[in-house]
């Protein structure tokens, strides 16, 4: 029994330790495989991630580096404050153009920021846009909060071309005032000095005639009456160029032209070619205004004894040419700022037609003022 | 014998002028107003409808303008017979009533029987520009105008280089020296020179004579160049 017993035991040993157990196999082959994952991950794995996260860093580094030179780099001050106000950078145009240094609190430089509004502002990641005026410079500023980083950035751009124009369109809006009211005070002055003295004429002369029929009267009155139509129908031709509207643009020119030679004795001469259509109301008024202004500048400053003016169109492309053998602009005045309203006026219109406005001058040589826009074919 | 009616078409954006002229006009049994137009467009509906004897036209009127109606009827119908009504007369108004077509033109406040007088002329295929219109004086005022309206830079028979041709037609494009020479490849003083020669060859002196026999001359190359 107990041999048997014996047998049994070793037996059981025997087998549990040949190759032929399957829990034996099991655990090796278990253990194999947990010293491969392990040799895998350590010597492959784990200098891959650390590759991955020092590659990440130096990514990071680089970026903030490249923004921080697009900050450093860019020609408009941007500035980055704490909370408190503090300055923590700036870059070098902020230090060249605002005397900022990091450090400086805020609200010293620019009143406008106030210590609560900018703490909200950091707090809401929101953004306050305000105008700055600084050493005669005009700014728009953006303020960024970033809660995050507990930071806000600002922004400034440079506006002062902007508000230059804005001050040049001011002027030009009372300029025109200005011969809005000359012009109001022509009309004025030339109904009260014209016309109503000629009516006072033909009033006595009613007088007159209620108390003595005569047919010599009657004559004068009704040849007065013709002289206060004449003067009115000359007032308003020169309102409004009705010969433009009623006849169009080459006639009305012509008429222009002609008009302008008997009274300045300058001599001229027009041109039309391919145009044998009657043109948009608006386009036929602006070519009629920029050769009147262009012809009147002519008779008033040029000192020309001959002018040209062409109208040609070819393709959609519409081009009013005006030329003078005049004293033409001194090289100062060729630039639009330092010359008259009339040449902006000219410049303004045809840029308002989508066209191209020209100056070609050479002082003592005359000058060509060529205006082109574009019209339908 | 009696009369023969003379029918008419009056053409005005105003009504109250227009229906001012029909009642002046309606009291002469001669007269037969045939209808009425507000506007250019209905101006030739109305005239291709009613084929009146005579047409009082008013010049400036919506859609199209009186001209732009009359030398559009005129077009298909040669012996329509119109009179313009004007607020505004002289020379220019004369001509060009004249050159569309029209027969006559009355300034719009005559005295009837100036206006009788016109419409009578006109049926009768004279012309009635105005009292102070009348035959050799109209006819002078329309030499004048043809003449300056026909007023050609005779293109002189001058042989020019290639280059100079070539700065001719940018000249006429309105091209200054400077964009010129962007264009061909030149200095702005090559050009001037080439300007210099074109103006001595021409016999010309001034910027204005130049501009405008570039003009002519460009016109003169587009012809030929699309004859060949």
């Amino acid at each position: 029994m107990i041999r048997l017993s014996d047998n049994t035991t070793s037996q059981f040993i025997e087998i549990l330790s040949s190759w032929s157990n399957p829990f034996l196999l099991i655990l090796f082959f278990s253990i194999v495989i947990l010293l491969v994952f392990f040799f895998i991950n350590r010597h492959l794995i784990k200098p891959l991630e650390q590759k991955h996260i020092q590659e990440k860093k130096e990514l990071e580094l680089k970026n903030n580096r490249m923004m921080a030179l697009f900050a450093e780099l860019d020609p408009d001050p941007v500035i980055r404050i704490d909370s408190g106000g503090k300055v923590n950078f700036n870059n070098q145009s902020a230090s060249d153009l605002l005397e900022i240094v990091p450090g400086d609190i805020i609200f010293d430089k620019f009143s406008i920021i106030e210590p609560q509004k900018l703490i909200e502002l950091i707090g809401a990641d929101s953004r306050y846009i305000f105008p700055l005026d600084f050493n005669g410079v005009h700014y728009n500023v953006v303020m960024q909060g970033n809660s995050s980083l507990r930071i806000a950035q600002l922004y400034l751009r440079d506006i002062s071309v902007i508000k230059n124009l804005e001050t040049k369109l001011k002027q030009l809006s009372n300029y025109l005032q200005y011969q809005l009211d000359e012009e109001r005070f022509r009309i004025a002055n030339e109904l009260h000095d014209g016309i109503i003295q000629d009516l006072y004429l033909v009033q006595m002369g009613v007088r007159k005639l209620s108390k003595q029929n005569s047919i010599e009267l009657t004559d004068m009155i009704s040849s007065q009456v013709e002289t206060v139509t004449e003067e009115l129908r000359r007032i308003i031709y020169d309102l409004k160029p009705k010969i433009l509207d009623e006849l169009g643009l080459e006639p009305a020119l012509q008429s222009l032209c002609n008009n302008v030679i008997k009274e300045s004795g300058i001599n001229g001469s027009i041109k039309v070619v391919g145009i044998n259509f009657r043109l948009s109301k608006k386009v036929e008024l602006f070519f009629y205004r920029v050769i009147q202004e262009a012809v009147s500048n002519i008779v008033k400053h040029s000192g020309a004894t001959e002018f040209g003016v062409i109208l040609t169109k070819d393709d959609n492309l519409m081009r009013a040419m005006v030329i003078d053998n005049g004293c033409g602009l001194k090289k100062t005045e060729v630039s639009y700022t330092n010359s008259g309203f009339g040449l902006i006026n000219m410049k303004e219109r045809t840029e308002g037609f989508g066209g191209v406005f020209k100056l070609h001058s050479t002082e003592n040589e005359g000058l060509t003022i060529t205006a082109e826009i574009p019209v339908p074919q | 014998m009696k009369e023969k009616i003379i029918t008419i078409l009056v053409a005005d954006d105003h009504e109250l002028f227009r229906k001012g002229l029909i009642s002046l006009l309606k009291d002469e049994e001669t007269f037969q107003i045939l209808g009425e137009a507000n506007n250019g467009k209905d101006l030739i509906y109305k005239y291709l409808k009613l084929k009146p004897d005579v047409v009082l036209s008013d010049i400036s009127m919506p859609e199209l303008s009186g001209l732009e109606a009359v030398s559009t009827l005129l077009s298909t119908y040669p012996d329509a017979k119109v009179i313009f009504l004007s607020m505004l007369s002289g020379d220019d108004y004369v001509y060009h009533c004249y050159k569309v077509g029209g027969l006559g033109l009355i300034n719009k406040d005559i005295p009837k029987e100036e206006l009788i007088k016109a419409i009578l002329a006109v049926f009768n295929g004279q012309k009635y520009f105005g009292k102070d219109y009348s035959g050799t004086k109209l006819d002078e005022l329309i030499n004048e105008y043809e003449k300056q309206e026909n007023e050609k830079v005779e293109i002189k028979d001058v042989e020019f280089t290639e280059q100079e041709i070539e700065v001719l037609l940018l000249v006429a494009k309105g091209y200054t020296s400077a964009d010129i020479g962007e264009k061909l490849y030149l200095s702005k003083r090559t050009i001037d020179s080439h300007r210099a020669s074109i103006l001595h060859k021409l016999k010309l002196q001034t910027g204005p004579q130049l501009l405008r026999y570039a003009i002519s001359f460009a016109e003169d190359y587009k012809k030929k160049n699309s004859e060949c």
